[in-house]
Parts: C-alpha cells; sequence; structure tokens
C-alpha cells in the first residue's frame, strides 16, 4: 500500500517540470505588439496604456529582449531594436516565413 | 428581400425601430461597424449574384436583440468599442449604469435629447443586474434614437460634453472618463474631490489609470532615446 503512494507521488513530481516548460513565443507577433504600442502612444498621449493588454505587453517585450540581447551577442548589428521591430512585423502578412534565426539575421542587416 | 435566418441591416432597423435607415445617412454610418465587427454579432453573408463579389451582410435572427440593444446603447455612449465592451466586460457594464444613474438622478433630460424619466431608471436595473444582454432587449427610453439627430450630437454623451458648462464636477470627470478622455477626467479630478462613495471610487481609478499611463508613455520614449 505504502509503495503504491510512494510510486503516485514520485510519478507526480516526475510530471512536474513538463507540465511547466513555456510554449514557444512567436518572435514576429511579439514584434507586431512592440510596433502596436509604439503606433497607439504616438497616435495619442496616455493611449497606449489603455489599449494595451497585459499579455500584449508581455509579448511586445519578449520581441524587445530578443532584438537587444541577439544585437549584442549573435550578430553586428547596425539598425536600431525599433527599425528591426518594424521589420520582423512585417513578417506577420507573409505566409512562407522564413525561420526566426534568419529573420533575426536579416533584421540586422536593414 | 428577406432571408431564411437571417435578416438584411435596412429590415432590422425597421423591424426593431421602425427606421428606414435609407433616410438617416448618419445613423446607418454608425449601425454598419457594429455589425461588420468582427465576433460580435452573428452574421450570414449571402452572395448577391453568381457573377457578384459583394456579399450581403445579414444579421442572423438570434443575434437580433443583441443588436437592438447594441444600436440603443449606441444612442447613449456613441463609440461602438465601448459598446460592444459594455456586453463583455461587467466592469464596463457597471461603470455605464453608474455613470447613467449620477446623469439622471439630477435631471430630467438632457438637452436636445428626449428621454422618459422612468424608462431610463428600469434601464439602469437592467444594466446593473445579471441578464444576458445577448437574449434580453433593454428599454427604450428614448422619444426618438439620438442617432437619428440632425444637429451632429448623435448620442447623450456627445450632448453632455457639449454643455460641459452645465456638468458638476462630479459628472464632467465621469463623463471625460467613460469617453476615453482621460487627461480631461483626470484633470477635474485633481481640482474635486467627491463626497459620495461611488464617486470616490472612481475618483481614485482616474488618478490610478492616469499615472499608469503617463508612467507608460515615459517608459516607452525613454526605450526610444
Amino acid at each position: 500500500m505504502l509503495n503504491k503512494k510512494c510510486l503516485l507521488i514520485i510519478t507526480c513530481i516526475a510530471c512536474l517540470p513538463t507540465l511547466s516548460i513555456a510554449k514557444p513565443i512567436s518572435l514576429v507577433e511579439s514584434c507586431v505588439e512592440l510596433v502596436n504600442i509604439y503606433e497607439s502612444k504616438n497616435s495619442q498621449r496616455l493611449l497606449a496604456a489603455q489599449t494595451t493588454s497585459l499579455s500584449e505587453g508581455l509579448r511586445a517585450g519578449y520581441c524587445l529582449g530578443v532584438l537587444t540581447n541577439s544585437a549584442d551577442f549573435e550578430y553586428n548589428c547596425r539598425s536600431d531594436w525599433f527599425r528591426r521591430a518594424e521589420f520582423i512585423a512585417t513578417f506577420s502578412q507573409e505566409n512562407n516565413r522564413p525561420s526566426e534565426r534568419k529573420i533575426l539575421k536579416l533584421s540586422c542587416e536593414i | 428581400m428577406k432571408f431564411k435566418n437571417g435578416v438584411t441591416i435596412p429590415n432590422a432597423i425597421r423591424m426593431l425601430f421602425s427606421i428606414e435607415l435609407s433616410e438617416h445617412k448618419e445613423f446607418k454610418d454608425l449601425v454598419y461597424p457594429l455589425v461588420r465587427s468582427k465576433g460580435f454579432l452573428k452574421v450570414i453573408r449571402k452572395k448577391m449574384s453568381l457573377e457578384s463579389k459583394k456579399d450581403h451582410l445579414l444579421i442572423s435572427t438570434e443575434s437580433l436583440d443583441k443588436f437592438y440593444n447594441a444600436v440603443l446603447l449606441q444612442g447613449f455612449f456613441a463609440d461602438s468599442k465601448k459598446v460592444k465592451d459594455i456586453f463583455t466586460d461587467k466592469e464596463k457594464r457597471m461603470r455605464a449604469a453608474e455613470f447613467l444613474e449620477l446623469i439622471f438622478y439630477n435631471r430630467q433630460s438632457i438637452l436636445g435629447v428626449g428621454m422618459q424619466a422612468d424608462t431610463v431608471r428600469k434601464l439602469i436595473l437592467q444594466l446593473k443586474s445579471d441578464i444576458s444582454l445577448t437574449d434580453i432587449r433593454l428599454e427604450n427610453p428614448f422619444s426618438e434614437l439620438p442617432q437619428l439627430s440632425l444637429n451632429g450630437m448623435t448620442s447623450v454623451m456627445q450632448a453632455l460634453l457639449a454643455q460641459s458648462a452645465a456638468l458638476s464636477n462630479d459628472e464632467s470627470m465621469m463623463a471625460y472618463f467613460l469617453n476615453g478622455e482621460l487627461q480631461k477626467a483626470y484633470d477635474v479630478s485633481c481640482s474635486h474631490q467627491p463626497q459620495e462613495a461611488m464617486l470616490m471610487k472612481y475618483h481614485a481609478l482616474i488618478q490610478k489609470q492616469y499615472h499608469d499611463a503617463k508612467e507608460f508613455d515615459d517608459f516607452l520614449d525613454n526605450l526610444i532615446k
């Protein structure tokens, strides 16, 4: 009886890490959010906060994080992160998107 | 033209409000976005003819009550996004009800908009209750929908803001806030401390929303620099 209980607990613990693995976030979609937030801010003062949901804000932050991090460590980026975000966001309209790695690299060359 | 399970927009307006949409262009411009708005009403698209690329937009009969309520609320709040929020966001629905309560507590009518006080009271109770705005029609207090008026004031909100000098501080603070004019709402709130519990709640909310929004704007500016 005790063994069965132990087994159950062990299986549960073993399953925990798989439950907490985060789903990947789309870089293109998150850069769209980042660009949208700035569009909203530039269209009217105080509007950005009122039109941005928490999850949109988090997504935008992901884009910003990936761009600034990759600029520092991976590539020799010529353009600033905002222009790169705008560039990456344009891929949201495309059906045959290149891989994220490729898009990221391309964004450094604009 | 009638279709199975769906009604054209002009037919729906005729059935629900006895109004000929073709005679009121401005009203038409307010109504169509409600129907076209994705995921709000159940709509059916029918090809106009075999060769035509254009579709007839039909409102599904099960969405007619919701459409009725949306048009009615548009008469108060103008903006179709805000009207749609009332259907989905409990808090915004309550805000709308509390705003109407505040506005009509002290007056029988809004200049230029004919309304029956009893029916407004019933409408406020309906908004405050849990009834489904998709299935149950709201009381219509208007003697004529404000959307039809010729003076450019197509909603109660616009009529109120146009005579803002006649509003109390409480009222203009709420009107600006519900109309999405956070800066103006904040400006009023800074020189005015409401006495009533419901208004004190909004006063605090406006102050907080303003500071959050300003902080966000500043943060975004700093990132770019």
